[in-house]
């Protein structure tokens, strides 16, 4: 019967097909809840204070993989490129060329910075996607890292005795406590799934401290282009030799200016944040939800994210620094919150 | 018949504070990336040329207006894991 179709309808019903019995035996298997974490887990303890958490482990192989990508291009630099140094060389040019669009004069002073920036992240954003992350883990006795989840049963099981809840109902949390705890990443009751890569730009700790990097970067541009005259952008006192109220308008102004530019830690720390863990537990629940189909489109999606992620981290560092060499007076324009 | 009691149990509340941090969070963004995305595409419309700058530029505009959602997000989740 499916001679007589064409080829093309044949191939499509084979496609049709296998796709519908991948989705009909999927429903038969027993999947385990997604599991959720807001922060890294360690793995191991280096001492007993200072955890080894599988971002860490991840952030110290994307330093790996781009140590090793960087010298084996840079010892085999040719005049007339393979494909390789060709593809490598049109990102690097292609990059100088944006940022010099926003500061042609300072961008070959930052660019190695800022480019560092943009491909360590472009990598750990990416790296992050790659299938076995957050899968491949190991079960570890449930301890006081998954304890936030127990006691908050506890207390829903505490409280209800007090007349707040039916009893049904306690009975009914009770039993979906146990059922999670039993069924959490595929591992047996009391133990909880630690998995072991995870992506760096998922952990706040990794953001938070790349954004202080970048603040204390972009302030020492600031210091050492305009010298300590940098400070007076924040406490501007020079508008009382025009009076009183101007004066008073200006220090008002510097301070918010002082403020916002504090805000951009939190910024800058929580937009990577946000953005890939939200991506991965998108992810995850669509996986979830429908596990043949569904989830590729958004894979696409996250890849594009995490390119933009890491494009816009490394651009806001680069304009930033753009506004902090600008003297004071010269441009008022300059409102880029 | 009698009557049914409803109550209100501390994760419950949790739950509705973890949605309706995200949801009120991502009103505002939704309307300013609609607006960065039209006035980018009008500018590349009246001069094609410069569509590789606008873009850039865009991309920029989107992450500040996006960060606000981003904001709520991670309240919500912050909510949503008993962190707050």
């Amino acid at each position: 019967m499916l001679r007589s179709l064409s080829p093309g309808t044949r191939k499509w019903l084979i496609v049709g097909g296998v796709v519908l019995l991948v989705m009909i035996v999927s429903g038969f298997i027993p999947m385990s809840h997604p599991h959720v974490e807001i922060k890294a887990e360690p793995i191991f303890h280096i001492t007993d204070t200072i955890p080894f958490t599988n971002s860490l482990l991840v952030t110290v192989l994307v330093d790996l993989f781009l140590i090793v990508l960087a010298f084996v291009i840079g010892r085999n630099l040719k005049l007339v490129p393979g494909a390789f140094q060709n593809i490598v060389e049109i990102a690097i040019d292609g990059l100088y060329k944006l940022f010099q669009g926003v500061n042609r004069e300072y961008a070959p002073r930052v660019f190695p910075v800022v480019a560092t920036i943009f491909f360590y992240l472009l990598f750990s954003n990416w790296f992050g996607l790659i299938p076995g992350f957050g899968a491949i883990g190991k079960c570890v006795p449930v301890s006081h890292e998954t304890e936030t989840h127990a006691s908050l049963d506890a207390r829903l099981a505490s409280t209800s005795p007090l007349g707040l809840l039916p009893q049904s109902a306690t009975l009914a949390a009770a039993e979906e406590g146990a059922e999670e705890g039993h069924s959490s990443g595929g591992c047996p009751a009391g133990y909880a799934m630690v998995p072991l890569l995870r992506s760096p730009s998922a952990d706040l700790n990794f953001t938070f401290a790349l954004a202080l990097l970048v603040f204390v970067y972009i302030e020492y541009w600031g210091f050492s282009t305009l010298g300590v005259g940098y400070i007076t952008k924040f406490f501007n006192t020079h508008g009382f030799k025009k009076g009183v109220l101007p004066g008073l308008m200006d220090l008002a102004v510097g301070l918010l200016e002082f403020i916002s530019e504090l805000a951009r830690i939190i910024a800058f720390s929580f937009r990577l944040f946000g953005n890939i863990f939200a991506g991965e537990v998108l992810l995850l629940v669509m996986a979830f939800l429908v596990p043949v189909v569904l989830p590729m489109p958004f894979y696409g999606f996250e890849i594009f994210v995490g390119f933009i992620q890491a494009f816009v981290f490394a651009m806001l560092t680069m304009a930033f620094i753009a506004i902090a060499v600008i003297p004071h007076g010269g441009e008022h324009g300059e409102a880029a919150h | 018949m009698e009557a049914t009691e409803f109550l209100l149990s501390d994760q419950g509340l949790r739950l509705i504070a973890t949605a309706l941090a995200i949801g009120l969070a991502a009103i505002g963004p939704g309307i300013g990336i609609g607006i960065v995305a039209a006035g980018a595409l009008q500018a590349i419309g009246r001069n094609p040329e410069i569509q590789g700058t606008v873009v850039t530029y865009m991309f920029l505009g989107i992450a500040f207006t996006e960060a606000l959602a981003i904001f709520g997000l991670v309240v919500s989740l912050m909510i949503g894991f008993g962190v707050l």
